[in-house]
């Protein structure tokens, strides 16, 4: 009885320390804040896909000719909401790419119906519109921010899991280094300069 | 022998003497504690009082003064480039005071004006409110910069994410407002938004830029004081700081009164076991008494060393027989450094909510 429970304290002890010293317990801390930055840049996008429908309805009262944008915008909202966006998607580059470029999409087609908006002056003034404005502009900031904490906290993750000792125990416990955003393909245009 | 013994008495009578008077001494002190206290008070209700009597003539001059320029061309101010050439990003003020202008279009009393403001909000618990007033955000879009000042200053408590940054780039005619976490419910984009439009951009159209900034943050206080949750908060954290602070004080003041004891044991002490070993242990009990008592590690160590140097150098005895050849004198030494009231961010959080304007 005796040696039992001496062998179940050493036990404890020596696994104990063997997480520790592997890194498992930061593996482990990593990950989840990984999860957390991730959760945020999906809160944000999805504040953004619940504001485009108000906002192409305010613009349909005003510019009904311009279908070719409107259908684009409800075009690639649709696309965003039919793509998965659970953890996997962090484990797979591929996933995350597909997420990324769905996302791009949108946010294009929201900058050419500002655009677009721009011509008409009675859209312009409409309160509604301003405001939605305001927000949509509000919450690409909040998206932004949100993107730049997770490719941080990403960075910090995958550095950690590649390096020596952790790298065994992550195979072990089959974690792998997380996919991370790029650059926008936008980003590498050189801004349009408008007078207005 | 006869000699001697008289000797003794007459110090034996001096130290009764001693104690009764230093009893006396901390009770007469303690007494001055709660009369400060009170003075002190007073006298912050009559500042805020004459702060809102200066105020109100300050608005009426300043509307005068708008009234002036109105009639007359609308004056635009170009504010001296500050950044290198080829420098894109700008360097980061440190938070000191509420507001930090860079680009000099503040007047002092007009920046004083809104550190009042400011101060007060935040000194009611709403929220902390921070300007930062550059000429130009150069390359950097002013959203990006004052994100990064917002982050730097961690304006708010950590508890609360209470922060809200007003970042203006005079040259680039751009104004943003951050809101931190805590309150982006109460301070929602689209009031952020109608706030530099309505209240702030018009007096900016006009270079009244102190007038600007005094009307936005009038507005985002009045705006703070409606919410209920806000007010609700705001109390919770005044109590805890008044929780706080009654218990420094009565830190303070058991402390003293304690180190007076020690004080007067030390004395009694170093004619019984020696001068060195009663200095030594007095210094250390006043230590450990300052810092059980929560004084701080740096004020009970200063205690404890004072109170040393005090026996060990016989100076507290020449006081003492100061004070009883009643030729008066014998100052109050030390006193507890109050630092000085700095403004600095409690740990708050930005996530990019907000607003911006031009004009």
């Amino acid at each position: 009885m005796k040696t039992l429970k001496q062998f179940a304290i050493a036990t404890t002890l020596a696994s104990t320390l063997l997480f520790s010293g592997c890194g498992y317990n930061t593996l482990q801390v990593k990950d989840e804040a990984v999860t957390a930055a991730w959760s945020e840049v999906q809160n944000q996008y999805q504040r953004r896909s619940d504001l485009v429908p108000n906002l192409v309805n305010v613009v349909k009262g005003y510019a009904k000719h311009e279908e070719q944008v409107l259908t684009e915008v409800t075009q690639a909202r649709s696309n965003v909401a039919g793509l998965k966006v659970d953890k996997e998607v962090l484990e797979d580059p591929a996933l995350l790419e597909k997420y990324q470029q769905a996302q791009s999409q949108l946010t294009g087609a929201l900058s050419r119906l500002i655009a677009v908006s721009e011509n008409y002056p009675d859209l312009k003034a409409n309160t509604q519109f301003q405001e939605l404005q305001v927000q949509l502009e509000g919450t690409e900031n909040r998206i932004a921010v949100a993107r730049n904490r997770y490719i941080t906290t990403v960075q910090d993750y995958n550095g950690y899991v590649r390096q020596f000792p952790q790298a065994v125990t992550a195979k072990v416990i089959g974690m792998h280094p997380k996919a991370n955003f790029s650059a926008e393909a936008s980003a590498q245009q050189a801004p349009k300069v408008s007078f207005d | 022998m006869r000699n001697n013994i008289l000797l003794q008495l007459k110090q034996i009578k001096v130290f009764v003497i001693t104690l009764i008077l230093l009893c006396c001494g901390v009770l007469f002190q303690n007494a001055a504690w709660s009369e400060t206290n009170i003075a002190t008070a007073t006298d912050e209700t009559d500042t805020i009082v004459a702060g809102k009597i200066i105020q109100k003539q300050r608005a009426q001059a300043s509307t005068s003064k708008s009234e002036q320029s109105a009639s007359g061309v609308a004056p635009q101010v170009q504010v001296a480039n500050d950044m290198a050439d080829g420098e894109s990003i700008r360097d980061l003020p440190t938070l000191n005071q509420p507001v930090i202008d860079q680009a000099n279009i503040l007047s002092e009393a007009e920046k004083q004006q809104l550190d009042q403001k400011i101060l007060s909000l935040y000194q009611q618990g709403k929220a902390q409110i921070g300007i930062v007033i550059v000429p130009t955000t150069g390359q950097e879009d002013i959203f990006d910069y004052a994100l990064r000042v917002g982050e730097k200053w961690q304006l708010g408590s950590a508890k609360r994410d209470n922060g809200l940054l007003i970042a203006v780039a005079v040259n680039d005619r751009r104004i943003q407002i951050l809101t931190g976490y805590g309150l982006e419910g109460v301070l929602p984009d689209i009031v952020s938004s109608r706030i530099i439009r309505n209240q702030i951009t018009p007096y900016f159209k006009q270079a009244q830029y102190a007038q600007g900034l005094n009307a936005g943050v009038d507005e985002i206080g009045r705006i703070l004081n409606l919410d209920p949750e806000v007010a609700q908060q705001a109390a919770q954290d005044l109590k805890e700081r008044q929780h706080q602070a009654a218990e420094e004080q009565q830190a303070k003041q058991t402390t003293l009164t304690m180190a007076l004891f020690i004080l007067v044991a030390g004395i009694v002490g170093s004619f019984i076991v020696g001068r060195p070993l009663s200095a030594s242990t007095a210094g250390v009990a006043a230590a450990v008494a300052g810092f059980v008592n929560g004084a701080g590690l740096v004020t009970s160590l200063l205690l404890g060393f004072g109170i040393f140097f005090l026996l060990i150098t016989s100076i507290a005895q020449l006081i003492l027989q100061a004070i009883l050849s009643g030729s008066g004198g014998g100052g109050r030494g030390g006193g507890f450094g109050g630092g000085g009231g700095g403004y600095g961010g409690g740990g708050g959080r930005f996530g990019g909510g907000g607003a911006s304007g031009s004009w």
